[in-house]
């Protein structure tokens, strides 16, 4: 998985999170490691459509937090994920 | 050295900077604003512009096109060939074999490894310069025949000479001393042939008598064109640099006014292109044939030096002013070059006339006995087409071509953009 839209979501369903604090986890639980501008873009165009929004006070290092929206949104990607996985497994198991 | 992280920042749509630059600075410096990480901010800043339409943007694009095209294509080598036509007319009429030989003859003394080095080498001409610091002689002659220079004798006595050029300049200079080298060839085959055939009719009392001539081989033409540089290529350079700077400017600081300047700034440019006066050139040759001067070449240097004198001082008969004079030292039946420039084509042509009307009523006070019989029998070389400027560069196609590449391009990135425009996301214009 590297699409940064779903590496935000998921870095952020687990608590809410800067920009910076974003990177590290998804490093440490993608391998993956974003740059700055494409970090940024993810988070433009999750804002935009609603699934994720900035908490706190305003503040140079803006922490953000996954929407009602983002939840639905990445729970519905990942069940086509695990479909698309359990369909590929069983066709690469031997017979 | 600090990347320049905030310069790229201002590449991102203005709405984006205002929500998102001050928290994306700290982010950077958080990560340690290392070089790496300039691609990716480029990259996304690229991705925002083209998500969301923006004229200047779209206007940067279509000129950074242009000028990126006008760029390479005036870095590419720009060849000219010059051309010249001469014509042996044997001494018995239709006796074609012995025009079609001497012109052979002539032709392969020109193309001979020393007269070709010499040319080469000449201090005015300085050929193949580049070519020369990594290749020997042998090897700049062999491309230069192969490539550059074709002198072709035709069956019935007619030599074309051909000569590709770095500039228009050199193409006309090469040929016009391709042309002077052969009919001095000619001049000096045809004087040793008399002497071997009959010493009588050539004694020092017949050759004193004789005068030098002159003849114009062909009037001055009215140029086609302008010389370079020409008015649309000044153009497109005023319209590409005006619009650049427009579209930087309009994009840094989005402003009316710089707007207005950037629009200002582009008029005048483009006016200033079309107001600057260019040169046309009218080009004529003149050649002076002499039989005593030919006759020097083998027998009397001092005569020939007093022959040069002498079409030295008809020359400068002439108001320097009219003309460009290349007079060579020494030189023997030497095409001499007259060109005129001016804004007014038709006063180029008009001064050119009157600088030759002006030679021909001082070569003629000059001749002391107009019945001066003609003692050569061999066959005598004529120029019918004295080189002239060429018109256009060859590599101008080629030019063109990358142009309307790089026109299509932008074209096709305006395209793109407004596709874009329609199939972009809610909510991207609040970004």
């Amino acid at each position: 998985m590297s699409d940064p839209t779903l590496l935000v979501l998921t870095s952020l369903a687990g608590g809410d999170k800067h920009g910076y604090a974003m990177m590290d986890d998804i490093e440490q639980f993608a391998n993956v490691r974003l740059g700055p501008g494409t970090l940024y873009g993810a988070i433009t165009r999750l804002e935009q459509r609603g699934w994720i929004s900035p908490v706190g006070p305003k503040d140079r290092r803006q922490p953000y937090a996954i929407t009602g929206a983002g939840r639905e949104f990445l729970t519905s990607e990942l069940r086509k994920m695990q479909s698309l996985s359990a369909t590929a497994a069983q066709r690469l198991r031997p017979v | 050295m600090k990347p320049p992280v905030n310069w790229l920042v201002r590449l991102y749509p203005r709405l984006w900077r205002e929500r998102y630059a001050e928290e994306f600075e700290a982010l950077v410096e958080d990560t340690g604003s290392s070089w790496r990480s300039l691609p990716d901010i480029f990259a996304e800043a690229l991705k925002m512009r083209l998500a969301n339409v923006d004229y200047r943007f779209v206007a940067l694009m279509a000129v950074l096109g242009l000028v990126v095209a006008q760029g390479i294509a005036f870095r590419l080598p720009e060849r000219y060939t010059a051309s010249a036509t001469l014509h042996i007319t044997p001494s018995e009429p239709n006796d074609f074999n012995q025009a079609h030989s001497e012109a052979g003859m002539i032709a392969g003394d020109v193309l001979s490894r020393t007269s070709l080095s010499n040319l080469i080498m000449a201090p005015d001409l300085r050929l193949y310069d580049q070519e020369r610091r990594s290749q020997d002689m042998e090897e700049v002659i062999a491309n230069m025949k192969a490539k550059d220079l074709r002198i072709a004798p035709a069956l019935d006595g007619t030599l074309l000479v051909t000569y590709q050029g770095k500039s228009a300049e050199e193409a006309r200079r090469t040929v016009e001393r391709i042309v002077a080298r052969l009919e001095a060839v000619h001049l000096a085959r045809q004087t040793f042939l008399h002497y071997l055939g009959d010493e009588r009719l050539m004694d020092e009392a017949s050759l004193n008598r004789m005068l030098t001539r002159l003849e114009v081989r062909q009037a001055p033409l009215l140029p086609a064109e302008a010389f370079f540089p020409n008015r649309v290529t000044l153009a497109a350079l005023g319209l590409g640099l005006g619009l650049l700077l427009a579209a930087l400017i309009g994009i840094m600081c989005p402003t009316p006014g710089v707007w207005l300047f950037g629009s200002l700034g582009l008029t005048l440019a483009t006016a200033a292109t079309w107001l600057l006066p260019l040169p046309y050139e009218a080009a004529a040759s003149v050649i002076f044939d002499s039989p005593a001067t030919g006759q020097a070449v083998t027998a009397d240097r001092a005569r020939l030096t007093a022959d040069v004198r002498n079409y030295s001082q008809i020359l400068s008969a002439v108001p320097r002013s009219f003309y460009g004079l290349e007079l060579e030292r020494g030189a023997v039946a030497t095409a001499y070059p007259i060109r005129v420039r001016h804004a007014d084509p038709r006063l180029a042509q008009e001064l050119a006339l009157r600088a030759i009307t002006r030679l021909l009523d001082e070569t003629r006070a000059r001749r002391a006995n107009p019945d001066a019989p003609d003692k050569l029998n061999g066959p005598w070389l004529s120029v019918l087409e004295p080189p002239a400027v060429p018109p256009r560069p060859m590599g101008d196609p080629l030019r063109t071509a990358i142009l309307v590449a790089g026109l299509t391009v932008s074209l096709l990135s305006v395209i793109l953009l407004i596709f874009n425009r329609y199939r972009r996301q809610p909510g991207l214009e609040s970004a």
